[in-house]
């Protein structure tokens, strides 16, 4: 089979992807200011190429003088550690229960279909909401909230595929061999059900970087001081009027990245799976 | 082909490998599942008797639901019979648990009907050979799955291909190689050439044949294709809705069968020839 | 007088510049006479009934050739009226009965729908018309097979009452798609016989899919055999059963079918020269139409 090129959509999320990572590891040398330095002298400056800026504030300041761009870049790092703990808690925490239930049936099967079905008749950002107000505001209850809640998504999906998987001749033939159970599940099973579960963890960081800023936006995240995408959302929207930057450059970070993070995933799926080529 | 092994039951000439007494085996229907309480159950095995011949081709053959893979499956012990005995080699296995079967689960192969279903898309020829090999603890798993890929006529470059990159023929013979692999004492191969074309298999059947008379395997054929059947098998088990209906050497069967159910099987078949009075003459 | 349906020189390729399915396929059937159309997996035989039938999916392009129907040629007509045409005056019997019918409707309005629309018969004719067909084909209680849905019915009674659509509406030519494939032995001889039967009565013309010689042997009075797209022989069946007619190919299919009456002469591998024969030849083919094609 002919190698094929990486696709254009796989390039373009992949960089918008690696831009945001540079970003968050480099903040503190890329950020031109003190993302929390406010100064009332500098309040709503447009960005750079509109009459009244000044010279260094490129994406303008917000309310009380504090740099637009320095903000995203450190919320930057806000974002990806929530999108990779809760995604990733998320996605361990589904995943293992979806393949149990869909490789052992019976019982099993039972009790963890009851707790899904249970879990999601709760609309999920109220209970996000209610979980955050619980265990009190904070970048680690933000992460526990979004896996708590979101591991239902996993754990539906895996389950049908390793169904599916587990039906197949190929099972039945490593129990011929003499695997155990145990190791078709992990050896024969699970790599047929990964990239599924690969494509639904890029997913679901997108989505965990949306409820990170649902939440920061009814300031129920992180202190509103700290740059959080969704915090400058919320602020920006009061201001909507007189100072548009404060709130369309984060929206229009906040869309690219969870658009990057779903177009990353079936990118990938699409390029690398060997059954697909 | 007589393997010369010693056997409890001690029988004289030809040795069973497996002795099967009154094999029932049902299921719950889950479509008429009530409300409330157990799910009625559907007999699909309703007690059959029979021997498989040590160095032998035994041909299991009947009609979609007449019960021969369920059979094939309970002889191998993917299925736990309800009822009745299994016994492999003077060993009653027909209710022992995953850890007793693991011993002997090397010498109990299958070969399937869909080899692309059969084979784990995400995993290359050479694994897939060689990991029956590499479970059962066998030194230099590498080597002796090259040697099967060779018995198989595949040769050794398609060790590095994935099944989707094989053609069905292709395919089939990697499911030979993995069962052939662990030299085991049985194999059971269920409808393995019917999702073929002829050409194919025809190609496939000659293989088997030369390798059950270079290897002296014992199998069990399952098929639904009398003349497939006709050609590989030494005896026969003829099975209509999860019963015996006639059993016998195949050149017996086939030219008197003594049951009805056998003929009219038999009749049914369309042979490459031009016979215009097979439409319309009864069986 | 004029085959009934005539297809000349017919190239379909997969996309604008991608390999081609059917090369030059050229095939005649008859007025009443049973056509099978044999091939391996892959040969294009189903492809040439989906021409036909005008179902090529739109990712394959049908670069040349005509095909003609009872004196008329399709490719002139426009798109609408070669539908009209072919509904009316050809049917299909499907390979898979469970999925040609519709899970969620009663038997009875699928199997009347075609007279209705593209006929124009009111209902209680078609319905009519339609417990006669399910007479005709022994169905017991045609009535509430006609009011039951799919599921009710069993595999043999599904391919019946797809066998008694096709011959509904007094078609000239049935495309018969591997009809039997997915049935027991048993089941497969009442089906054939049924459609022997009904093909006799009503006179009209099967072509006749399938991969299997020995249906070919029973029901077919002529017999196209295909490789990789590609019509090697067209000849009577006698000729080709009696072991001298036909391409050297298509008396090796003949020979690669298993039969119980003669263990040791069947089952015989197709000799690898004739297939590199054929792919040579076709390879050729290939290349003189290439530079005419691009």
């Amino acid at each position: 089979m002919a190698e094929r090129g990486i696709p254009f959509r796989l390039w373009l999320a992949g960089g918008w992807l690696m831009l945001l990572c540079a970003a968050a590891l480099l903040a503190p040398l890329i950020a031109p200011h003190d993302p929390l330095a406010q100064d009332l002298f500098l309040e709503r400056l447009p960005p750079v190429w509109l009459p009244g800026s000044e010279p260094g504030y490129y994406l303008g300041t917000d309310s009380l003088g504090r740099d637009v761009l320095s903000r995203l870049v450190y919320g930057t790092q806000i974002a990806l550690v929530v999108a990779i703990l809760a995604g990733g808690a998320a996605c361990l925490i589904g995943s293992a229960l979806g393949l149990i239930a869909g490789y052992f049936g019976g019982w099993p099967d039972r009790i963890i279909g009851r707790i899904v079905d249970i879990w999601m008749s709760f609309p999920p950002v109220l209970f996000a909401i209610l979980l955050v107000a619980v265990l009190g505001t904070g970048l680690h209850s933000v992460i526990i909230a979004i896996a708590v809640i979101d591991w239902t998504r996993f754990c539906r999906v895996v389950r049908a595929e390793t169904m599916t998987q587990a039906r197949m001749d190929y099972v039945d033939s490593a129990l011929v061999i003499g695997r155990s159970r145990g190791g078709i599940l992990l050896k024969e099973v699970l790599p047929n059900v990964l990239p599924t579960i690969g494509v639904l963890l890029s997913l679901e960081m997108g989505i965990a970087v949306i409820v990170e800023a649902i939440l920061s936006f009814v300031n129920l995240s992180i202190s509103s001081d700290d740059p959080t995408w969704g915090g400058m959302i919320a602020e920006g929207r009061t201001q909507i009027h007189f100072a548009w930057w404060v709130l369309v450059f984060p929206m229009i970070v906040l869309f690219f990245t969870v658009l990057s993070f779903s177009q990353f995933g079936e990118g990938l799926k699409d390029r690398f799976d060997p059954v697909l080529k | 082909m007589i393997l010369q092994r010693p056997t409890p039951h001690g029988g004289t000439g030809m040795a069973d490998l497996f002795t099967v007494r009154d094999l029932h085996l049902s299921l719950p229907d889950l479509n008429a599942r009530p409300l409330f309480g157990a799910a009625p159950r559907i007999d699909i095995l309703k007690g059959l008797n029979l021997t498989i011949p040590a160095g032998q081709v035994t041909g299991i053959v009947g009609e979609s639901g007449s019960g021969k893979s369920t059979l094939g499956r309970c002889l191998i012990r993917l299925l736990e019979p309800t009822g009745g005995q299994i016994d492999f080699d003077g060993t009653d296995i027909t209710h022992l648990g995953p850890a007793r079967l693991a011993p002997m689960r090397r010498d109990l192969q299958m070969i399937f009907q869909d080899p692309m279903s059969s084979l784990n898309p995400r995993h290359t020829v050479g694994r897939i050979v060689a990991d029956p090999l590499r479970v059962n603890g066998i030194d230099s798993a590498e080597a002796r799955a090259l040697e099967a890929l060779d018995r198989v006529q595949l040769g050794r470059d398609f060790a590095g291909r994935y099944p989707h990159q094989l053609s069905g023929g292709q395919r089939q013979r990697v499911g030979i190689a993995r069962a052939i692999a662990l030299n085991p004492r049985f194999i059971l191969c269920d409808e393995i050439v019917s999702g073929l074309d002829v050409s194919t298999q025809a190609q496939i059947m000659v293989l088997l044949e030369n390798l059950v008379a270079e290897m002296k395997l014992t199998m069990a054929f399952i098929s639904h294709d009398l003349s497939v059947i006709r050609r590989l098998c030494d005896t026969v088990v003829v099975l209509r809705a999860g019963e015996i209906v006639e059993q016998g050497p195949t050149p017996q069967v086939f030219d008197t069968p003594a049951h009805p159910y056998t003929a009219e099987l038999r009749a049914a078949i369309p042979l490459p020839e031009i016979d215009a009075g097979w439409l319309h003459n009864p069986a | 007088m004029s085959a009934l349906l005539d297809i000349q020189g017919l190239n379909i390729r997969l996309g604008r510049r991608g390999p081609r399915l059917l090369r030059d396929v050229s095939l005649r059937v008859q007025r009443g006479e049973v056509h099978g159309l044999v091939g391996e997996s892959g040969a294009g035989k189903s492809m040439i009934g989906k021409t036909i039938a005008g179902l090529l999916p739109p990712t394959v392009r049908q670069v040349s050739g005509t095909i003609t129907l009872d004196g008329t040629d399709l490719s002139a007509l426009g798109k609408h009226k070669r539908r009209r045409m072919i509904g009316a005056r050809t049917a299909i019997i499907p390979q898979d009965p469970l999925s040609a019918l519709n899970p969620c409707r009663r038997v009875g309005p699928q199997v009347t729908d075609r007279l209705v629309h593209i006929l124009g018969w009111d209902r209680s004719r078609a319905e009519a018309r339609a417990l006669e067909l399910f007479n005709e084909v022994s169905i017991r209680a045609p009535e509430r097979v006609l009011r039951a849905y799919p599921h009710e019915l069993s595999g043999g009674m599904r391919q019946r009452v797809l066998i008694a659509a096709a011959f509904a509406a007094e078609p000239e030519l049935i495309i018969a798609d591997e009809p039997t494939t997915a049935l027991d032995v048993t089941v497969q001889r009442q089906i054939l016989r049924l459609i022997a039967d009904m093909q006799a009565r009503h006179g009209t013309a099967l072509l006749f899919v399938t991969h299997d010689m020995g249906v070919v042997a029973k029901i077919c009075q002529s017999v196209s055999v295909l490789f990789a797209g590609t019509v090697v022989s067209q000849t009577p069946v006698e000729a080709l059963f009696a072991g001298d007619g036909g391409h050297p190919y298509a008396r090796a299919l003949i020979q690669a079918t298993p039969r119980y009456d003669a263990p040791d002469d069947s089952l015989l591998p197709v000799p690898p020269s004739i297939i590199e024969g054929l792919r040579h030849d076709i390879a050729a083919a290939d290349a003189a139409w290439g530079n005419g094609h691009g």
